[in-house]
Order: C-alpha cells, then sequence, then structure tokens
C-alpha cells in the first residue's frame, strides 16, 4: 500500500483513483500549491507519490507565481493561462525541494503548454506525463504500480545516503545528469566519503549502460604491472605472460570503468588512457592491433589534478579530457553536521541489518518478545525516550553527552569510520544484554518499568570507542595533549591534591566544552551525574562561570 | 504555420481541458459490457461527466454546455469561422445533450440502448474534434 496525495482542485481524480486503486491510501487532496507544500510538510506518512493535474480553477490570489507583477499580456488572459498551467506551476515549485518525489502529471504531451521546456520535464527522472487524452483507468494503474515498484527497488538498493540538505539534493540532481552522459566524471573528496559507493551505485547503474562496472584501486598497483592490468595483455609479451589476458578496459566494455587515485597512474599510462578517451582506442601490452573501447570513466582522488599539472607530475591534456569542469566533490562527514542525525539513523539501520548485529537484534527481540517483520526488526536511534511502544522496532537510546561527542568528532575515517563505531557500539551493548541470558534485560533489572524495546547505548562505550581514535590522532601529530599540571608547595597533602584535581576538571571541561555530563561519563562511567561533578568543582572553588565564557569564547 | 493567434489558441486549449477531457472522464473507463448492456454505475458516470463536467469556483456544478458556452464566449465571427468544422460538431453534440438533460438526470435516457450508443458516439466526436482543432491551432 502506498501514500498518495493528488493535487487537484476538484475531487475527479479522487474519485477516479478511490475507485481503481482501492489498495492505496490517498490523504485529503491539495487544491494548491500552499496546500501541497502543507500535506507533503505534515503527512505523518511519508508520500510516496503524487498525482498531479494541470488545470486549476482556483482563486488568482492561490496562483502560482505569487507575484505576478512581471507577467505580460491582459490580466484576464494572464490569469486563465496561469489557472491552464497551473499543474506545472505547482510542479516547478516543489521539486527544488522534493527533487526525488514521483510526480504523474496528467495531461497528454498536446496539452503541454506553449512554451513550456516539455523537454526538461521529460528528463526529469521523477516525472511522468500521463497522456489522459483518453484516460484509461487501467493504465494509470499500470503506471501508479509500476512507479512504487520501481521507488521499492530504489530504496532497497540505496546504498548511499544522500540527505535531506539543500546541498547534497542538487548534489544528487547534478550526478544524474552526469551519470547519463557520455563524457568521463571526476569525483573528489576525502577518504571514506564514498565515491566507489557512489560511482558503482548511482552513477554506474544510472548511466544505462548494460555493460559491467570494474573498479580499479590505483594505489594498489605495482607500477610494473598497471599497463597489463588496465590494458590487457598477449601472450609472449613478456617472460611470465603465457597466455591472452584482458584487462579492466575490455571488462568494462558498453559498461562503467573506475579507477580510484587516478594519480597514481605514471605519466606514461596517462598517454594510453588520454587515447582511451580521445580514440576510444587501446593496445594491449605487447599487441600490434588497437582495440576499440566503450567506456564511462569515472576517475577519483583525493589530490588536486591541478597542482599536479603544474608540477608536471599529471598530463594537462589528460585532465582537459577528463571534464574537470564538472569535477564533484564529495562533503566530509564533518561537512555534514546539518543531517547528522539522520546519518546516524541511516548507519545505524545498515550496521543492523546483516551478520552478527542482526543475530543479536534477533535473539534480543527474540529474548524479550518483541514482535518482527519477516525482514527482522527495525532500528531507530533516538536522544529522548520516545513516548509509545512501537511494534517490530527496537529504538536504541543515544545520551545527549554521546550524541554530542559523535556529532563534534573529526570524523578522519568519515563515513567508513562512522559506520565501524556504530557496528561496534551495537556489538557491544546488544552482547552485554543477549549473553546474560538467564536473567531478565539489564534495564529491567535496574527499573520494573524499564522498556525493553529501548536500549541505551552505554556512554562510556561511546567514549571509549571514539578514544580510540583520539589516541591514534594525537601521536599522529606528535602533540602531548596529556594535562599538565603545577604540583606547587600547600600546608597539606590534601591541599596539593585539591589543587591538582582543580587543574585536571578545569582542563576536562574546556576539553569537552562544557559538558559535565560528558566529565561525568568519562570520571564516573555515569552519564547522568554531571551534577556530582559539578557539585565537586563548586567544592575545589572552580568558578564555573568563568569556564563557561572561556568555553563560548 | 499557424493562423490562429496565441489568444485564440489558448482558449482552445483551455477547451479542450475542460471539456474534451471531463466530458468522458468517468464514463470513458468503464467496460464496453456496460455501455451495451447498461447499469447503474453507467448511469452515474455519464451524469457525472455530462451535468457536472466541471466545478465553478463557487463549487456549483457546470454541465457541458455551460462550460462550452463559457469555452467560446467573445469569440468572433471571424474565429467562429476559423475553428469551423470542429467547433460545429461539439456545439451539435453538446446541444443534443442539453436536449435531453431532464432524461439524462432521471437516467431514463440511459436506458435505451440506442441513446447510449449515441452518447458515446457523441462524448467520443467532442473529444477528438477538440483534439483536432487544437492540432490544428498549433499547427500540427
Amino acid at each position: 500500500m502506498a501514500n498518495i496525495l493528488i493535487i487537484d482542485d476538484e475531487d475527479t481524480y479522487l474519485e477516479l483513483c478511490e475507485r481503481h486503486l482501492p489498495e492505496h491510501s490517498f490523504v485529503a487532496p491539495a487544491r494548491n500549491f500552499r496546500e501541497a507544500r502543507e500535506r507533503l510538510r505534515t503527512s505523518r506518512e511519508p508520500i510516496d507519490l503524487v498525482l498531479l493535474d494541470v488545470h486549476f480553477n482556483i482563486e488568482e490570489a492561490e496562483l502560482l507565481p505569487l507575484d505576478k507583477s512581471g507577467l505580460k499580456g491582459a490580466s484576464r488572459d494572464v490569469t486563465e493561462r496561469l489557472r491552464r498551467t497551473q499543474g506545472f506551476k505547482i510542479l516547478e515549485a516543489l521539486r527544488p525541494v522534493y527533487p526525488d518525489l514521483p510526480v504523474i502529471v496528467m495531461t497528454s504531451v498536446e496539452d503541454l503548454p506553449i512554451g513550456l521546456d516539455a523537454e526538461r520535464l521529460d528528463a526529469e527522472d521523477y516525472t511522468y506525463l500521463l497522456d489522459d487524452e483518453y484516460l484509461d483507468a487501467r493504465a494509470l494503474r499500470v503506471q501508479v504500480q509500476s512507479i512504487l515498484a520501481q521507488r521499492e527497488d530504489t530504496r532497497e538498493d540505496e546504498t548511499f545516503y544522500w540527505g535531506t540538505t539543500r546541498v547534497m539534493r542538487s548534489l544528487r540532481q547534478r550526478l544524474r545528469v552526469l551519470a547519463r552522459g557520455q563524457l568521463p566524471l571526476i569525483l573528489t573528496g576525502p577518504t571514506g566519503s564514498g565515491k566507489s559507493l557512489l560511482a558503482r551505485e548511482h552513477i554506474h547503474r544510472r548511466s544505462g549502460r548494460s555493460g559491467n562496472f570494474v573498479a580499479v584501486d590505483l594505489s594498489t598497483l605495482p607500477e610494473s604491472l598497471m599497463a597489463a592490468h588496465l590494458f590487457g595483455v598477449v601472450k609472449g609479451a613478456y617472460t611470465g605472460a603465457t597466455a591472452n589476458r584482458e584487462g579492466v578496459i575490455e571488462r568494462a566494455k558498453g559498461g562503467t570503468l573506475f579507477l580510484d587515485e587516478i594519480g597514481n597512474l605514471s605519466l606514461e599510462l596517462q598517454k594510453s588512457l588520454l587515447l582511451v578517451l580521445q580514440d576510444h582506442t587501446y593496445r594491449p601490452v605487447g599487441s600490434v592491433e588497437e582495440h576499440s573501447s566503450d567506456v564511462k570513466l569515472v576517475v577519483a582522488t583525493n589530490e588536486d589534478l591541478g597542482l599536479m599539472v603544474r608540477e608536471g607530475r599529471f598530463r594537462e591534456d589528460l585532465l582537459m579530457r577528463l571534464n574537470p569542469a564538472t569535477a564533484v566533490r564529495l562533503p566530509s562527514l564533518r561537512d555534514r553536521k546539518d543531517d547528522f542525525e539522520d546519518l546516524l539513523g541511516y548507519f545505524l539501520r545498515r550496521v543492523c541489518a546483516h551478520g552478527y548485529n542482526k543475530d543479536l537484534l534477533d535473539q534480543y527481540a527474540r529474548r524479550h518478545g518483541l514482535s518482527c517483520g519477516e525482514s527482522g526488526i527495525g532500528v531507530a536511534v533516538v536522544t529522548q525516550k520516545p513516548g509509545a511502544v512501537q511494534d517490530g522496532r527496537l529504538t536504541f537510546l543515544l545520551h545527549k553527552s554521546s550524541a554530542a561527542l559523535l556529532r563534534d568528532f573529526e570524523w578522519p575515517g568519515n563515513f567508513r569510520q562512522l559506520e565501524m563505531v556504530l557496528s561496534n557500539l551495537v556489538t557491544f551493548t546488544l552482547v552485554s544484554l543477549v549473553e546474560d541470558s538467564g536473567a531478565p534485560g539489564p534495564a529491567a533489572s535496574h527499573n520494573a518499568a524499564a522498556r525493553t524495546d529501548v536500549v541505551p547505548f552505554p556512554v562510556k562505550t561511546v567514549v571509549e570507542l571514539l578514544r580510540g581514535f583520539f589516541v591514534e590522532a594525537e601521536s599522529a601529530s606528535d602533540e602531548d595533549d596529556g594535562v599538565q599540571v603545577y604540583v606547587r608547595g600547600h600546608e597539606s597533602l590534601n591541599a596539593v591534591s585539591c589543587d591538582v584535581e582543580r587543574q585536571y576538571l578545569e582542563h576536562l571541561y574546556l576539553k569537552l566544552n562544557g559538558d559535565l555530563d560528558g566529565m561525568a561519563a568519562l570520571l564516573l562511567e555515569d552519564a547522568s551525574a554531571g551534577r556530582k561533578v559539578q557539585l565537586r568543582m563548586n567544592q575545589l572553588g572552580i568558578r564555573l562561570r568563568v569556564l563557561q565564557r572561556r568555553v563560548r569564547s | 504555420m499557424s493562423e490562429f493567434s496565441s489568444s485564440l489558441t489558448e482558449r482552445l486549449m483551455s477547451l479542450k481541458h475542460d471539456l474534451g477531457k471531463y466530458i468522458a472522464w468517468q464514463s470513458a473507463n468503464l467496460e464496453e459490457t456496460e455501455w451495451r448492456d447498461g447499469s447503474a454505475r453507467l448511469t452515474r458516470a455519464v451524469q457525472r461527466d455530462v451535468l457536472g463536467t466541471r466545478t465553478s469556483r463557487d463549487g456549483a456544478n457546470q454541465p457541458a454546455w455551460v462550460v462550452y458556452e463559457a469555452g467560446v464566449a467573445g469569440m468572433s465571427a471571424a474565429e467562429r469561422e476559423q475553428t469551423s468544422p470542429e467547433l460545429g460538431r461539439v456545439e451539435a453534440r453538446v446541444r443534443w445533450m442539453q436536449s435531453i438533460e431532464g432524461a439524462i438526470t432521471s437516467g431514463d435516457a440511459l436506458s435505451d440502448r440506442n441513446v447510449r450508443a449515441e452518447m458515446q458516439g457523441a462524448q467520443r466526436e467532442i473529444r477528438a474534434c477538440l483534439s483536432a482543432l487544437v492540432r490544428r491551432a498549433r499547427g500540427g
């Protein structure tokens, strides 16, 4: 069952759909752009599909564009034209905010308004024009079902998290266009930002090419073997070449060739690759025959290719052929703080979907009698205890100090590192609950009212998992980040001890940006004991207000 | 190159949408057997399509002839000439529907197999004529 929104000034489509598509649910129809935006924003269940009428016989004030002062022509004609083409105006206004929402526009191509860029509308992956010249509800039904099935496939296979920010939406839109083009594509971005994943799952799949996706990491190939690996080799070309062997260019014929760390390609081989791009030909090692190539080339690098050209390490003509004007830079995890919470949820679901974590989840669910769907129990992560129990879902509760630690962490390994940390977090949390199989759940043992569908992530585990990376980062940068304290002479040992403790707490307070709960988690292994830490700091005469000002500055 | 003014083309496209699209909105989706044998569903569908082709902004149902009249209102003699013969055929079909308004309302008209066939033909002709006219207006 899908959730369908009908945008129509009358109930004509609603009546038709309720009769012919009774298996789906229809949210209250939207009569104009304002209502459509509202429905999309506030619908309790996400909208799966929109059916959009074109002609809207509505009040002038509700017609888009809201500012009509720049429109030419007699007022009555302008208004009537806007009414007749309002559906397209609504679509134009919704697209930037909902680029992937499937929309069926109920119109015949003949009815497309004069001057409307019909090609552009057709080019939208998620806009479908239904020729309703002789509207057959069965045709509508077939189209709705095929769109929903396609969307389901996409959802299941979507392995790259796009999020909801404007930057990522426009990046996705751009990649969708570039994927379909014939030109090569450069992906840049820090390690772990998802370059190869994107090449395989997004670009290749949307390229419309039927051949294979072949990926080569040039940083892992010895230079002496690179030519044979890329272009293939003929028998007898060198000692040990006992048979003809095809290269990756041949294996990717008709498909996509992804060359990771393109900066590692020798100048000699850069020339050969240039010929592939320029003339679509290449010669296997030891061959005098030219072979034809047919690959969509996607290259990735974390280096500045422009700088490499200036330093003579990369051929300028090759860079130009690689289409640098459309190079796509993937943001690091650090740059995606805006949708960090959604990212957490997305990666949590990923790490719980397979392997050991899935086994642990299933065991936990069985042990506590939690209901599961066919594909197992669903998971979510929240920072506040959820209200009602949700059937078929286990909710991980992240303490706000842990959430802050995760959000503010630098994540040098980006998404790969986040996934690893979350995977470990789920494992360590669930293992302790599942292995203690004889006793009731730990939460329940502490509190009879505790809910078994909510599992808190221990703050200590979060801290420990991140601490490993802190140590690594610190030792890598050769910086001593230990706490320097000055042991001054005092009248008693207790006074010396208090002085040391004061310095240590002040340092920790500043390091954790004033997060008392985080300090409590580190010092007392109890993230709810921030108040105790504060009391101790007061006892030691630490002026929190002064420290707070330092944190803010 | 079309000889139709852009204003006239726009109005014809609007008429094609309002009348051509909705004159058989529900009834076009019914099985042929229902047209042949008649049914309560067919009666309801035709009543909705012909007597409530569009809804005005104040919520009142507009029958096909009102939608037609609104679409051709203010058309000059020269424009009527330009839109001939298609618009003339549309008008004839719409007027026939108007002439049996009472029988459509009561449902009596659609109990007659010949009237049902006439109605189906009229709806199809209105659609076909308006489509052809818009194509011609756009220079197609």
